[in-house]
């Protein structure tokens, strides 16, 4: 049997090691018992029907879990897709005669294209203006469908649907979707543990974080858009060959309100919830048939779910339970400790590493970042200091790539980075950390430095599969003393622990030049001793280090060069201990008469 | 009996302590500074008292009753400044799409009066205002720094406390306007008792008649501005224990 | 030429309903920075309880319409503490889908109970219209104009010249200023919500003898409404206003002269293209979500 090319790259993408695949060996089997099933269990008619579309709902539904659930996006225009998958395999077989394989990919392309296109709209949109956007495109792909009747058969639909030669008889198709279904299943199941399914649940939980750690956030939004929108026609598609017939009505707005409702009802993060959703929604309505009877109930009550999941069980009944029954499961097993923690920053640029030139951030009148020069020397630690509002959170930001410079020029290691997007300063060697950290909340420590550690141009990250990622990512968490707790979820480290992590994360990267926004922010004493200790050994490694910090005391220890701002310019720059004691940052700390 | 009396204020941001137990009291026609570098718990400590933030512990006396406490009802910013507590908060927060005056004028939202009572009370205002009377039908976003600090400080006088929390008056202002500023805090302490914080010593201290060092979230001084000035103790609060102050 | 001319009328009447609804969705987002999906349904359910009032009832135009804001009034303040307020601390999503599933509720709501079947509604004038030489000037469009006109001054005058209007503008600028001032947060909100109601009401009633009363045209209304405040620049009531008459025109042009069947397709056209080209509106600022 083909699969439609989509799904074998997914699948691709997914780890090849063949332990992994003997280890889910039990689902494969799982799968093949439903499916045989399927196939020779004599169900009447109207069981048959139910089967039918909750297997299609569920793999539209599962396109939502990648786009909503892992990538946290909303699209409202599920129903769209769909149709279009839907409208290819029955105009095409039953209009144009052409094989059902040829229209299920030509759909499942259709909308890929058409998802890719919507995702692309995300470059200057998200929220409520991204919702807008994706309502508009189904309501305009309703309007077409009811209104161009030279293509379409507008309101009447299309009827005497073709379906495989392979599978021409009910039971035969309801297998084959059944197996396609388990396949998508799997594949999305396991799209979160590869590369793009991080980068995509990294978006979500993080934006800002995610592209300041190298991942392209635009190109992971256009992916998720696009799988959805795949996983969506193809379902289409196989639902207009199993019900031969299909019109308009069933591919509105309403309809894709439904798979909101279902992908929600089940927890939307997770394809068994988008099982569980379906099932339970398509099912519910079966057994009080009499809702049915009255029109509009049956939507009314979908309504008020909507409103009551979303404020009483918003990670939906799957998400509800993986909570009740957390401390239950296995504790979080420890991983071995992985090779010593390597260091390898790149060393083209000469002595300077960062060269800062007429810097200048004005936000309208006020001029935030007025004209600073700084020159950070490779090796060891260069402090940025200045009273509140002196403008170094500024600095940061746009040496980061947060806020575009009014003007001047920022070169990293010889390399103008100053038009560079975060995800590309990345890429040239910038590593930082947050003053509020900026963690991937959802996700384990050891996720969290993995995903530090995929950077683009990490020349240490080895042959990139799993193994070595991990292999480094255990290194970099060793080396701030958190090893031995690597998979457990962010929610149960201490402040302070979250921090050494966030900036294990910026480690595993293997950076150039690493910026610390305020890391003694809201640590105890004896956090701060241990904090020192980690700079020196991070310094001792040959990694430049870029600090900012109110904490005088930790700052004149660790480090050897201080630059200090005042209004947004520099007063003063040299040698620690002198710097400290010049009069015009005696003045600005303590104040003038 | 103080007007303002705080009993060991523990007030936690999740998990962080930002306020390990502070005991702070105001007496009545008084200006007390609290002082300390950025993070040491001073914004958060006038937050606490006019309800922004909850404590976690300890307790808030205003005029002997409390307002925050063990046993007391959590008190939200409305009801705290209907009793005579006004807080001007760091960053003066002007509305942006709203004229000078019709800021000055929101600024008795914390008692029932009519708009013409309220319009003739801000006219009253640019008296003790003037920089700004020519400026009472522009809008808030057009505003420098220095001016938009009046116009915070004139709001927040509106709502006629008996105790003005001045939060970082000076932040971003260059030092000629700080001074005009500070200026009118003198006028003001006549007819209102204030607690400013501010990270400029100096000038914290200058109209003070007493103050308090905050460092990470513990008083670690407490006294008159000229012995506070001349411990050392103040300088390794700000700039670590290394820096000597040449002049 | 007269033609033009005969559209023009029409596209301002069209255009001036879609500005009433818009100005509702534009003030719950600045109050809430909500965009409210359910605004539509409001002009529905308005519409619907004239028809009750006035037709099933056959009580007076005039008792019908009042009773008919004061319901919305009511649904509104239901609304606020129903949906928003629960989750006025969540993230937009939710809040987004929410709104969502109460616009859903709303129009299923009114199809169980009313059934599907569109209602007829009687204008407010006896005269059909008048013709004002080539043009003739259909006797609820010249209302729908004039209410419009009357509640575009009144808004002006209640958010300029009253300090509860200040006070909602204060709110919506900064909420945490606004309660150290003494302002009632969660009144002002209140107010919003049953302000905005009651305008998306206004705009159902006005609307209704026009098109027929229909469960659907809650929602065709309001996307055609979030159109104009996309295009007048979201955030900007000026805009919301302008943007909402705009559309109008177009629509009623584009029906004309390109394809009627397609007419609703056009706002939604239109609402592409801006949010694609420009986000910003005609009059707003800066649309992206900021680091």
């Amino acid at each position: 049997m083909s699969a439609p090319s989509e799904n074998l790259a997914v699948i691709a993408a997914a780890p090849r090691n063949r332990p992994l695949l003997l280890r889910h060996l039990p689902y494969f089997v799982g799968c093949a018992i439903v499916v045989a099933l399927a196939a020779t269990v004599q169900f009447d008619g109207y069981v048959h029907n139910i089967l039918m579309q909750a297997t299609t709902f569920a793999i539209a539904v599962f396109g939502l879990s990648v786009v909503l659930g892992l990538c946290g996006q909303i699209n409202l225009a599920q129903a769209a897709f769909f149709g279009l998958g839907a409208y290819a395999v029955g105009l095409g077989t039953s209009d144009y005669h052409v094989s059902y394989w040829l229209c299920l990919a030509g759909g499942c392309v259709i909308a890929l294209l058409a998802g890719a296109f919507l995702g692309m709209s995300t470059l200057r949109l998200g929220g409520h203006y991204l919702a807008m956007v994706t309502i508009s495109f189904q309501q305009i792909v309703t309007l077409v469908m009811i209104n161009s009747i030279w293509l379409t058969h507008g309101p009447d639909g299309v009827s005497r649907i073709g379906r495989p030669e392979l599978f021409q008889s009910s039971q035969s198709y309801l297998a084959f979707c059944v197996a396609m279904l388990a396949l998508v299943g799997y594949a999305v199941w396991h799209l979160a543990d590869t590369r793009l399914g991080r980068a995509m649940r990294a978006v979500r939980d993080n934006e800002l974080a995610a592209g300041v750690v190298g991942i392209d956030v635009f190109r992971t939004k256009v992916s998720a858009f696009a799988l959805c929108a795949v996983l969506g026609g193809l379902a289409g598609g196989l639902f207009a060959g199993g019900f031969a017939y299909v019109s308009p009505d069933q591919f509105s707005f309403a309809e894709s309100v439904v798979f909101l409702t279902m992908s929600l009802l089940g927890g939307v993060a997770s394809p068994i919830g988008s099982a569980i959703g379906t099932g339970l929604l398509i099912l519910i309505p079966e057994w009080l048939r009499f809702l049915k009877s009255v029109p509009g109930l049956y939507l009314a009550i979908y309504g008020l779910s909507v409103i009551l999941i979303i404020r009483y069980m918003p990670d939906g009944i799957w998400g509800f339970f993986n909570l009740a029954t957390e401390r239950w499961r296995a504790k979080a097993t420890a991983r071995a400790a992985g090779p010593a923690l390597q260091l390898a920053p790149a060393t083209v640029g000469g002595d300077i590493v960062l060269s800062v030139r007429g810097l200048s951030k004005h936000f309208g009148g006020l001029k935030a970042v007025d004209n600073v020069d700084i020159d950070v020397r490779r090796g060891g630690v260069h402090a940025l200091i200045g009273p509140n509002g002196s403008g170094k959170t500024t600095t940061l930001n746009v040496l980061s790539g947060l806020y575009k410079a009014t003007s001047g020029t920022v070169k990293l290691d010889g390399t103008d980075i100053t038009d560079m997007p975060p995800h590309q300063r990345a890429a040239a060697g910038l590593g930082r950390t947050f003053q509020n950290i900026r963690l991937f909340r959802s996700m384990t420590a050891l996720e969290n430095v993995v995903i530090g550690a995929e950077r683009p141009g990490n020349t240490l990250a080895g042959r990139r599969d799993d193994d070595d990622l991990n292999a480094r990512a255990m290194s970099a968490l060793t080396f701030v003393g958190l090893g031995a707790r690597a998979n457990e979820l962010i929610s149960s480290f201490s402040y302070g622990h979250q921090r050494l992590i966030e900036i294990a994360r910026a480690l595993a990267a293997n950076p150039t030049l690493l910026l610390l926004d305020e890391p003694a922010a809201g640590l105890n004493s004896t956090e701060k001793l241990e904090l020192h200790a980690l700079l020196k050994r991070i310094a001792a490694q040959g990694l430049t280090i870029l600090i900012i910090d109110h904490d005088m005391t930790l700052v004149s220890e660790a480090a050897q060069h201080i630059t200090v701002l005042n209004f947004g310019k520099r007063i003063a720059d040299g040698e620690s201990l002198a710097v400290l004691r010049h009069p015009d940052v005696v003045s600005a700390y303590l104040g003038t008469e | 009996m103080a007007l303002l009396q705080i009993n060991d204020l523990v007030v936690r941001y999740g998990e962080i302590e930002a306020l390990r137990g502070v005991s702070i009291a105001v007496d009545e026609g008084q200006v007390v500074t609290l002082l300390g570098a950025n993070g040491a718990g001073k914004s958060t400590t006038l937050r606490a008292i006019s309800g922004l933030a909850k404590p976690a512990a300890g307790e808030i006396l205003f005029d002997g009753k409390p307002i925050s406490g063990p046993n007391t009802h959590t008190l939200g910013p409305e009801a705290i400044v209907r009793l005579g507590i006004s807080h001007v908060p760091e960053g003066r927060r002007v509305f942006p799409g709203l004229s000078v005056k019709e800021n000055i004028m929101l600024g008795g939202s914390n008692r029932r009066a009519s708009k013409s009572e309220l319009s003739r009370e801000a006219d009253a205002m640019f008296d003790l205002f003037p920089d700004i009377r020519s400026f009472a039908s522009a809008l808030g976003w057009t505003l420098s720094g220095g001016q938009l600090q009046m116009v915070a400080v004139a709001r927040g006088l509106m709502a006629k406390p008996r105790l003005l929390l001045l939060d970082e008056p000076s932040l971003g202002l260059a030092p000629v306007i700080v001074q005009a500023v500070f200026r009118i805090i003198s006028e003001i302490r006549r007819n209102t008792t204030v607690l400013l914080v501010e990270q400029n010593a100096r000038m914290g201290l200058s109209v003070a008649d007493h103050g308090y060092v905050l460092e990470t979230g513990r008083i670690v001084l407490g006294g008159k501005p000229d012995e506070l000035w001349g411990n050392e103790a103040i300088r390794a609060a700000y700039l670590g224990g290394h820096a000597k102050v040449s002049a | 030429m007269d033609l033009v001319l005969q559209l023009l009328f029409t596209g301002i009447g069209i255009g001036a309903v879609y500005a009433l609804v818009a100005l509702g969705f534009v003030l719950i987002f600045r109050a809430t920075n909500v965009v409210n999906f359910a605004q539509g349904e409001f002009s529905m359910v308005a519409a619907y309880l004239m028809v009750v009032f006035a037709v099933d009832l056959g009580w007076p135009y005039w008792l019908s319409f009042l009773l008919a804001l004061a319901g919305m009034a009511l649904l509104g303040a239901i609304f606020n503490l129903g949906v928003y307020y629960p989750l006025r601390h969540r993230s937009f999503l939710p809040v987004i889908i929410a709104t969502i599933g109460a616009s859903i509720l709303m129009a299923n709501s009114v199809l169980a109970i009313y059934g599907p079947q569109p209602q007829v509604l009687e204008g407010w004038f006896e005269t059909p219209g008048i013709q004002l030489g080539p043009v003739y000037l259909d006797s609820q469009y010249l209302l729908i104009i004039a209410v419009t006109i009357v509640l575009v001054i009144f808004n002006y005058w209640f958010f300029e010249h009253t300090m509860l209007g200040k006070k909602l503008q204060a709110t919506s600028q900064d909420k945490e200023m606004a309660s150290l001032l003494g302002i009632s947060v969660s009144t002002m909100i209140m107010i919003t919500f049953i302000y905005s109601a009651v305008l998306g009401g206004l705009a159902g009633i006005l609307v209704a003898p026009v098109l027929f009363v229909s469960i659907q045209m809650g929602s065709t209304i309001a996307l055609k409404a979030f159109a104009a405040t996309i295009i007048g620049g979201f955030g900007d009531v000026a805009g919301a206003i302008i943007g909402g008459l705009a559309l109008g025109i177009i629509e009623t042009f584009g029906a004309a002269y390109i394809s009627v069947p397609y007419k609703d397709g056009f706002a939604f056209l239109v609402l592409v293209a801006f949010l694609v080209f420009r986000p910003q509106g005609i009059f707003g600022e800066r649309v992206a979500e900021k680091a």
